[in-house]
This record gives structure tokens, sequence and C-alpha cells, in this order.
């Protein structure tokens, strides 16, 4: 047996990140307690929609369920949705006893702590601000996680304005990523990847679906992606290099989009324009930041103590997991819940 | 800024010059955003600004130079707003301008306008005396045209020390279009505004700029700085000049070396503040029809005032429609950036304004205002040569016209 089991590991969000981790430390034995401020689990991944058409295309999207379920049956651990942090005791030796708030009745409980984990993950780039690509103001400009929810619900003959006519897809990479204009020079991970899945997706579901992918350069890391894109290019789907600025609505129906196709300026109309957007740090992350004099980076992602320790905080017994330290897939998301699980026990083992 | 040879220079505009947002453009990581935006993108299918950089960068940067392109370039800065690299390529074009003048390819009325600046003080090459004898002239018709009206006190101050605001008018006002001057003297007696013309420098823009001469273009700023100086004034004010306004409101000080000492305001914003204070004597809804307000690319999206003018308009008019897009968005008039003064453009300018042109007919708006005299007069020429059911006027045109109403 690990530990002290009268203390617990406090594991902030119930996001993929914080399943995850919760899964692992139940396996070791080690009781948790997990906290959820909205009233689910599940978190962004929830929303998400199975990438499958034929076969499996590894979107790990279903990883979600299993994890839920798993979580649910642990024995000595609890798990509060509607719950935030709201204080710290902390010693030298790290985490000593925090408190919890019930959101709706401000309710406080406190609960002996052996270590705390971050997983509140990120905030989708909101896309309004881009005044440029009219989302929010132009019909048929969508994000890519607006795009996962409508497939999620079924709703795919929403996008065809008509049923047998062809419906001409674009999706635009990069957008809220790799952007020092909003303070976002970082590449959010999972986009490219999820961006083919989603073209893969639409060919097969929608009969007469043409889909054409705009990147800067596609980011295709791991053993499968590469093989996803050649399979999108036997499919159809067109890659062009060069993301257009701007987005404009024809009077005729449909939208405009110009580019540079080998050589020339190309005016292009589409039906559908979908922007693949990155990840931002959570909007809470500033004010958890602070409760746990845990430091941020420049970005607004939680610091970690060097790039080889990337799952410990500065603050002594905080840990973190997931994408609220960098911008993560979920594969990249269930590794560094391991590896913060390998820490947190290395560390009690050390103390004991 | 040194004179580079065209060997160099993709090295010349890496280097640190004076110019605001200079940057290595080796930093273009080619993301495109630029190529759609830019309103010539159609007219020349060829060339985009993400191949400026390129071309550039690959040493073939003389087919840049040798192309029209960046001469019909308006510097309006529309395809590097909010660039994912900061890159601003209304410094890059003006560069490569720079460039092709040093091989003789500069626009010849444009370069006559800089020399004639450079010695006389304006690029009209209009004399001090001439100056004050047409500005007395001025004086004396708006007096006659306002016979009989309450306010009739014009005057035209010159070089009167210690007065608030020293006013710096565009060529334009003085040459071809009079009537704007005389609105501006009308908007002095009405607002009884402290102020003064100087008769040594009285021309706001800045020609050497539009040719990316920085030695030049700081001469011209240093004229104005000094002027200022001399005569005491509190406000530097600008008529309503994009280009000249955005340089001394934004790069003056750079330029220089020195902080100015004094205000920079445009006519515009004096206008605004006299109506926060409830010192403009407007009436709502005084203006017939429904107006609608042109961004100026430099007072715009390059200086951010965008509210001043709107709350201007607004306090006038009952029926007021926005451009789509407009703000930091909008599209560029297709005069700017000196296309409108070169002549070796010819009326290409026109042609090339169709997105403009659309987005104006869209709003159905009977009067178009704006605030900068280059798109004034770029959008008095779409209006004549497409018979727009339009009529173009300045803000301060409309506020005067509500003053009087």
């Amino acid at each position: 047996m690990i530990g002290n089991h009268d203390r617990r590991v406090i594991i902030v969000g119930g996001g993929i990140a914080g399943l995850a981790v919760a899964r692992l430390l139940s396996e070791n034995g080690l009781p948790f307690t997990l906290v959820e401020r909205s009233d689910k689990l599940g978190g962004h991944t929830k929303d998400w929609a199975c990438m499958a058409v034929d076969e499996c295309k590894n979107c790990f999207c279903c990883l979600v369920f299993d994890y839920e379920d798993t979580v649910a049956s642990c024995r000595n651990s609890e798990i509060l949705v509607g719950y935030e942090l709201s204080s710290v005791v902390s010693s030298d030796s790290g985490i000593q006893r925090v408190k919890v708030r019930q959101v709706d009745s401000g309710a406080e409980q406190e609960i002996q702590a052996s270590a705390l984990v971050l997983a509140i993950g990120f905030d989708t780039f909101d896309p309004v601000d881009k005044g440029f690509w009219g989302y929010g103001q132009i019909d048929g400009v969508l994000t890519l996680a607006d795009l996962n929810h409508i497939i999620r619900s079924n709703d795919l003959g929403k996008l065809s304005p008509v049923p047998e006519g062809a419906l001409d897809v674009a999706f635009f990479q990069c957008i809220g990523s790799r952007d020092k204009s909003i303070g976002a020079n970082y590449c959010s991970q999972y986009c490219c990847g999820s961006a083919i899945r989603a073209a893969l997706k639409l060919i097969h579901e929608v009969p007469g679906c043409n889909v054409s992918i705009f990147y800067i350069d596609l980011q295709l890391p791991g053993k499968t992606t590469r093989d996803l894109m050649e399979e999108a290019q036997e499919k159809g789907v067109r890659f062009l290099q060069g993301v257009p600025g701007e987005i404009r609505p024809l009077q005729e129906g449909g939208l405009q989009v110009i580019s540079e196709i080998d050589g020339q300026n190309v005016a292009e109309r589409f039906d559908r324009i979908v922007l693949s957007v990155g990840q931002r740090p959570s909007a809470s992350a500033a004010a958890i930041s602070k409760i746990l004099g845990a430091p941020l980076n420049e970005f607004g992602f939680f610091e970690t103590r060097t790039l080889f320790d990337a799952v410990r905080s500065p603050a002594n017994g905080v840990y973190i997991a997931g994408s609220c330290s960098s911008p993560a897939s979920i594969p990249d998301v269930a590794v560094s819940a391991g590896t913060v699980v390998s820490a947190i026990i290395a560390d009690i083992e050390k103390a004991s | 800024m040194d004179r580079g040879t065209i060997s160099n220079s993709a090295q010349n505009m890496n280097r640190t010059n004076s110019d605001e947002h200079s940057k290595n453009i080796d930093i273009c990581f080619t993301c495109g955003q630029c190529v759609s935006r830019c309103f010539l993108s159609q007219s020349y299918p060829d060339i985009n600004p993400r191949k400026i950089i390129r071309k550039t960068l690959l040493g073939r940067e003389r087919e840049i130079i040798d192309s029209e392109f960046i001469w019909a370039c308006t510097l309006c800065g529309r395809c590097t707003t909010d660039c994912p690299q900061g890159l601003h390529m209304d410094v890059i074009v003006r560069r490569l301008r720079f460039l092709a003048c040093g091989l003789g390819k500069g626009p010849k009325r444009i370069l006559q306008g800089i020399g004639k600046a450079l010695e006389v003080g304006n690029n009209v090459g209009m004399e001090p005396e001439a100056f004050v004898d047409m500005v007395e002239w001025l004086v004396e018709e708006t007096t006659e045209e306002m016979e009989g009206s309450e306010n009739n006190s014009i005057s035209a101050p010159f070089d009167k020390k210690g007065a608030e605001i020293l006013y710096l008018p565009n060529p334009r006002e003085y040459t071809s279009n009079p009537k704007m001057f005389q609105t501006y003297l009308k908007f002095f007696s009405y607002t009884e505004a402290d102020w003064t013309l100087s008769s040594r420098v009285f021309d706001i823009t800045n020609w050497a700029y539009y040719m990316g001469d920085a030695e030049a273009a700081t001469t011209l700023v240093r004229n104005i700085v000094e002027e200022t100086r001399r005569l005491g004034a509190k406000i530097l004010l600008s008529t309503e000049c994009g280009h000249g306004f955005k340089i001394l409101r934004k790069d003056a000080e750079t330029w220089l070396g020195e902080p100015l000492g004094f205000e920079v305001l445009g006519i515009v914003e004096l206008a605004h503040r006299y109506l926060k204070q409830g010192q403009l004597s407007i009436k709502p809804a005084s203006i017939e029809g429904r107006v609608t307000y042109h961004d100026p690319c430099n007072v715009g999206r390059k200086l951010g005032v965008f509210e001043e003018p709107r709350q201007l308009i607004k306090a006038i008019t009952d029926d007021f429609v926005e451009m789509w897009p407009n703000r930091k968005y909008s599209i560029c008039c297709g005069g700017g950036g000196s296309v409108g003064q070169n002549t070796d453009m010819g009326q290409k300018r026109l042609e090339h304004a169709r997105k403009k042109i659309d987005q104006i007919i869209k709003t159905g708006a009977n009067v178009v205002a704006t605030s900068c005299q280059n798109c004034l007069s770029q959008l008095d020429d779409l209006q004549a040569g497409n018979d727009l059911p339009i009529q173009v006027k300045s803000v301060i045109e409309l506020v005067v016209e509500s003053i009087e109403a």
C-alpha cells in the first residue's frame, strides 16, 4: 500500500485528463477526490464525435466513456460534481488540506490531501474577434467544435442546403494557433489530425461532399496520422497550402475565399467553412493559479518545473495533467496522466 | 534608411530602420492570410502580398520592384491586419518603392512633389505669399457667402504665437478643392477656436513617406514639428488627411527620436471633443438621407480612430448605416498611398475599387462620409465615374452643415 489513506489526491477537473489520472490512481490503490465544477464529467471530449467510418480512426473520443465507467466504480474515492476548489493549506512538504465549495450552494467542505492534480483543461478558441472570418456573422462559417457537435447529434443533414446537391466544405487550419497577434504563438497539437478525420467522416456520411483543407503546414506526428492524410488524398480531399484570411458571403449564396493556387490568386466558392480552432488556456487558470501559488507561463498555461519535469508545478505538491499545461491531443493527455501518477507515487514513496 | 542596391535589398529590409514595426521579413511562415485580404488580388492575379515576401527572400525582388503592383498598392495595411507574425506590408512595400526609386523607376509627379516640398515647404510649390493671398481671398469669399447669417466672423490668423491650435491643411484645400478650406474656416469660426495658420508650413502631406524615403520624410516632419514649437501651439491640428495625420500621431516621435512636446489631434477628434463638452451647436437629425462612413485606412486601421467620427455622424442623423466590413477590416477606397497622385497609374485606381463600390451600394446610403482628403477625392471620382446615387462628404462638412441647418 502506498501512502496514508486518510489523505487523498485531489483532482481538479473532470475532463479526460482528470478521469485518466483518477483511473490510474485507483489502479495503484491511491484514494482520490475528483472535483468538477460543471454539472457533468467528460469535458470537451464528451461533446466531440466518434470519427470512425468503416473502421476506427483513432480519434480516442470514446476513451472518455471507458474512463468514466472505471472511475465511477473506484472504491475509497469520491467524485464531486458541481464543486470547485476554494482554498488550500500547504506546508513545505506539500499540500495538507483543501477546501472545496459547492458551486450552487456555496457550502464548503475540507479534505485532508496528499497531493493536488490540476486537470482543468483548455478553452476552445473563440474566433468571434477575428472579424475577417465572420464567425457568428456569416451563415455557414462554423468551428471544428461546432461540426463535432453536429456530427455527434446526428444532424449532418443540417450541413447540406440541397439534399441531393454537392456540399463543398473547406477547413481552415491554425485558427487561434500559431498567432502572435493573440498571444498564441504555439501549435494546438490536435487540430490537423482532427480536421482530416472530420473530412473523412464527412465524405463517408454525406454523399456529394467535397472537402478542401487549407493549412499553413500540416502537423501530423505519430505513426497513424500520415496514413490518414494519404487516405484523405485518395478519397479526394484537397490539401492547399495557405489559409485564406477572409471569408466573403456571396449574394447568390455560398462563401467566397481567395487563395494562391499554382501561383495564381484564385477565388473559390464553398458552402461551409470549418475553422479548426485551437486551444487557449482555461479562463479559470488565473484564479486557480492564485489559490495554489502555481505560476502560469507566458501563454497562460500552467508552468511546469522544467521541460523534462513536465508534470510538477513549481508549487510543492501540485501536479499538472493534460492540456492545462500545454495544448494536447487525447493520446497526449493520456500519456501525461500516466506521468503525473508516476510522479505522485514516486514523491509519496520518497517522503515515507 | 540607407540607399540600398537591389542585390542586398532583402538584407536592407531586414535591417532595423526608423520605420515602425520594421521586422525581419523572413519570419513570415507563409500562412497566406494576406493573399485574400488584398483588394488587388483579383486585379493582379499573379502577385500578392505573400509573394512579395517570398520573392524578396528568394533573391527575386527585382521582379517585384519592376512590377506595377507596388505602385497600385495603397499601403492600406489590410492584408497584414493581425498578421500572426506581426509583419506590416505597408512598411515592406515602401521599402521596395525606395529601391525602385533608386533605379529611376519612381513616379515622376510624386518625386517632383517631394522636391518641391523639400525646397519650398509644400508639394505644390506654392510660395508663402501666394498661400497667404489665397487664404485671405477664401476668407473674403466665405464672409460674402455668409452675409446675413448670424455667424459671419470668419477670419484666418497667421503665425499667431501662443494660439492653442496650429491648423495644418492639405494642399488640396488651397488648390483643387478650396470649398474644403472654407468648410474648415467656418468650423473654426462656429466653434470659436483659438487657432492659427503658419505662413511657412502649410502642407501636412508627406509624399516622401509614400516612396519609402525615410530621410526626406523625416525632414518634412521636422519642419512641421519645429514650426509648431516656434509658434508655441499646444495642439497641432491635422486636417482630414489620413497619412499626414498618421505620420504625425504615430511616427513623428520615433523618427525624430524625441518627444514632440505638443498634442497631435485630428480635426474630427477636436470636433468630437467639442461635442462631448457641449460646445458644438449641431442639430439632431439635420442631415437628409441615409449616411454611411468610410474608415480611411490611416485614420481607422492604423490609428484606431473609429468611434469619434461615428458619434459625430450619429449626433446629426437618425439614419446611419455601417458598411460591412468596417473599422479595422474596412476595405480601402483604392486611392491612397500615392496612387491618387501617381499620374503613371492613370485611372486604374478606379477599376481597382470594385469592392469598395459594391460595399457602398449595399448600404443604400445617400451620403458617404469620410475623413481623409485622399479618400474624399477617390470617392468623388468613384461617384462620378460610376454615376453612384451618393454624395461624398467629409465628416467636418457634415458637422458644419448641421450647425448651419
